[in-house]
């Protein structure tokens, strides 16, 4: 069996034993390639029907190709789409021409998470995240507990292993799934043209230039690349030596943004 | 502020490209699995340390990260500390200590690793089994000058427990024992003589400076030229193999769940071990119901499947309604599971609370989940000294038959206190070998 197989299959399984023990789930979803692989895994655990809906955390400043995408997705693959919008703080006036990018990004994604949270109160919810990343989330585990305030508490986190989980959750805490922990950025690539899973066409380069993770447009940078075709991306993730968060803002703030943000429930 | 960006035309499509057809082969994919090592041993001996250094000399770390840990270890006042590039918490790095494992990949020639740093400090031993559960070898590492610890000997015990029997040992910081080969053969035949205790020889015992990078990627020609092994890089590289080969052996299939979203009943699940085909009889345990697989579900594939094999995940319809639930064991009438009451085991209890006779806990196999009693323990093993190499032994009384014997692939029992969170502190533990043979259901079919 093929390794990028396994990986599937390991995804599949966290995905039903997510299912089969939360009553209320949901997937933030964010249009980028692993959220779509994530679709992809949905639809084939549950026999093609993803029976929990999908989160959009809107912040306001996404990309236009992405909220075209989205359209594009919903009807595609007829999901369930639950839209956020932290209105409250942008009505006092957060954003990126004022605010620096941790404070946004907490704001905008974190804390519209947790509204959301609020008031569907989920007690799961499936992320795209991979160990890869970034090196708070190298120490995740696959079901990763939050507590009622939304933060995660990453000095003590639950053992966990031979695939059996943290299922149980007191009122107002919530458990993150994430079945993509053991991909990385190659993986999620090699996957993705395997399956031929569809993609913003911002991935590949159009005058010399593409991006490589999507977040907020205005703190967002492409990579110089002339890859245009998926083959062309495989091969330049075999090689290249830029970290792949290198072009999202928020990451590199300040030493540690990252911890801060993911303790206080940033994906 | 960039400019804001250019809106889309309104007939938007993404981008499309053909599924490839065959798999990663094909498509030019990863074949072979990653190798999983955990790295272990007693606190501040250089476990991750040795990672970081593994990670920087075989060119593994994105532009830009060795100048981030230069930053980092400044504003803590500390000379370059490799460690760093894993223990990237704050609260580890302040201390100078792992706390919670990490999982890292790279290649190196062509071969694919994921390198697991297990913390080595006591009160973290959850997080050190939750990174050595996962592992299929390991690095047992051990300061040149400090010798033998406690959590060098209970990480060993812990490894033989897990079943990573693959170890090779690092005895690290040669150089603050000015690099004496007398040093190091003395710990060789110490080391050795532990974990034949515990039925595990070393594959390797080599020497190194984690911090000096000797011997680690590049022999040292220096300190350590009177040794003539090989590098560590290198013991590592002449090991790899697969070692997980997926069991061909009798079905059995857990139930995950029965999905009923359309006019099709779904039974979704994993094979342990085995194969399905379409057509095949399936009982079901412990109701020992049976019924021929009608179809294989397989979404965005054009052509049905007909058969798959161990490890897969499988979604079935069957021809027969029958009652088929979550914790259910599918397999051949030729082939059936071992049902029984009573099991033994190995244990390793990690919750701060002590472990009881009679307390209700729940076991968990893969999916079979019943509440169980611990009934008397045969045998304790102090596991800072390992007096008399005994193990942990116990035999434990469940409420309902489970579906138990070797075939299936993970080691998949746990538990959790009855009725409690199994969240935080919970109690894991560790399989034993060998299922208690008595209090056995009669086999299916009854004759
Ligand atoms: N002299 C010398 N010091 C070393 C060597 N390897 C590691 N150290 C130092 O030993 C200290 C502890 O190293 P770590 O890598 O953090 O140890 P660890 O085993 O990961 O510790 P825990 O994860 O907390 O159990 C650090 O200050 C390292 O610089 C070595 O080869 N020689
Ligand atoms: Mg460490």
């Amino acid at each position: 069996m093929s390794y990028l197989q396994h990986l599937e299959d390991q995804s599949i399984y966290i995905f039903r034993e997510a299912f089969a023990n939360f009553k209320n789930m949901a997937m933030p979803w964010s249009m980028g390639k692993d959220s779509n692989t994530l679709i992809w895994l949905a639809k084939k655990a549950f026999a093609g029907k993803i029976p929990f809906p999908l989160v959009h955390i809107d912040t306001t400043y996404e990309f236009p190709e992405m909220l075209a995408f989205r359209e594009w997705a919903r009807n595609h693959y007829g999901i369930d789409l639950i839209v956020m919008v932290n209105e409250e703080a942008r009505k006092r006036g957060v954003g990126y021409e004022s605010h620096d990018p941790v404070t946004v990004t907490h704001e905008l994604k974190s804390l519209a998470l947790q509204q959301a949270l609020a008031k569907y109160k989920w007690d799961a919810l499936v992320t795209g995240i991979r160990r890869d990343e970034d090196s708070t989330r190298a120490k995740e585990r696959y079901f990763s507990p939050r507590t009622a305030e939304n933060e995660w508490e990453y000095r003590d986190q639950p053992p966990e292993f031979w695939g059996q989980f943290t299922t149980a959750v007191k009122p107002g805490e919530h458990v993150r799934v994430q079945p993509l922990l053991d991909w990385t950025e190659l993986d999620v690539w090699e996957y993705v043209r395997r399956e031929g899973i569809p993609v913003p066409k911002m991935y590949f380069a159009e005058n010399g230039r593409r991006y490589r993770s999507l977040g907020c447009w205005p703190i967002t940078q492409s990579i110089e690349s002339q890859v245009s075709t998926i083959d062309g991306i495989v091969e330049e993730l075999k090689t290249t030596k830029t970290a792949e968060r290198a072009g999202r803002a928020q990451d590199h703030h300040e030493r540690n943004a990252m911890q801060k943000l993911r303790a206080k429930g940033f994906m | 502020m960039p400019p804001v960006p250019k809106p889309v035309a309104k007939d938007y499509v993404p981008a499309f490209f053909p599924k490839r057809q065959g798999g990663a082969a094909h498509a030019g994919g990863p074949e072979e699995p990653r190798t999983r090592i955990v790295v272990v041993g007693h606190v501040d001996h250089g476990k991750s340390t040795l990672i970081g250094r593994l990670l920087a000399d075989t060119q593994s770390l994105p532009d830009g990260k060795l100048e981030a840990v230069e930053r980092a270890c400044r504003e803590e006042g500390m000379p370059f500390e490799y460690a760093f590039l894993l223990d990237a918490l704050l609260e580890e790095q302040a201390q100078n200590i792992t706390i919670d494992t990490t999982r890292i990949g790279f290649r190196h020639e062509g071969q694919g690793f994921e390198i697991i740093d297990a913390p080595g400090h006591r009160e973290f031993i959850k997080n050190m089994v939750t990174g050595a559960a996962a592992a299929e070898e390991a690095i047992l590492l051990i300061d040149a000058k400090e010798g033998l610890k406690e959590q060098t000997r209970r990480h060993g015990l812990l490894l033989s427990l897990l079943g990573v029997s693959k170890v090779i040992v690092a005895v690290n910081k040669m150089d603050l024992v000015d690099w004496k080969e007398e040093r190091f053969r003395i710990l060789d035949k110490e080391i050795r003589e532990y974990l034949g205790g515990l039925k595990i020889s070393p594959r390797e015992v080599v020497p190194i400076s984690a911090r000096e990078g000797a011997n680690v990627k590049n022999s040292d020609s220096i300190g350590l030229g009177w040794w003539k092994g090989p590098t560590l890089l290198r013991a590592l590289l002449s090991g790899v193999g697969r070692n997980d080969v997926q069991k061909e052996g009798p079905l059995r299939l857990v139930v995950q769940d029965v999905y009923r979203f359309d006019e099709r009943r779904v039974i979704a699940g994993k094979l342990e071990s085995g194969k399905i085909r379409v057509g095949d009889s399936v009982v079901f345990f412990p109701d020992r119901k049976t019924s021929k697989i009608r179809s294989i579900e397989d979404w965005g594939n054009p052509d049905p499947v007909q058969e798959l094999g161990p490890g897969r995940g499988v979604a079935i319809t069957l021809e027969e309604q029958i009652f088929v639930e979550r914790g259910h064991v599918g397999s051949h009438e030729q082939n059936p599971p071992v049902e029984s009451r009573e099991l033994k085991a190995r244990i390793f209890w990690l919750d701060t609370e002590p472990l009881r006779l009679q307390a209700p806990v729940q076991l968990r196999l893969a999916t079979q989940s019943v509440e169980g009693r611990l009934v008397s323990i045969d045998r304790l093993v102090d596991a800072d000294k390992l007096e008399q190499k005994r193990w942990v032994g116990s035999r434990w009384r469940r409420s309902g038959f489970v579906a138990a014997d070797p075939w299936f692939m993970t080691p998949t029992i746990g538990w959790n206190r009855w009725g409690g969170l199994p969240c935080r502190g919970a109690p894991v533990w560790v399989e034993g070998e060998s299922f208690w043979r008595r209090n056995i259901r009669p086999p299916w079919p009854r004759r």
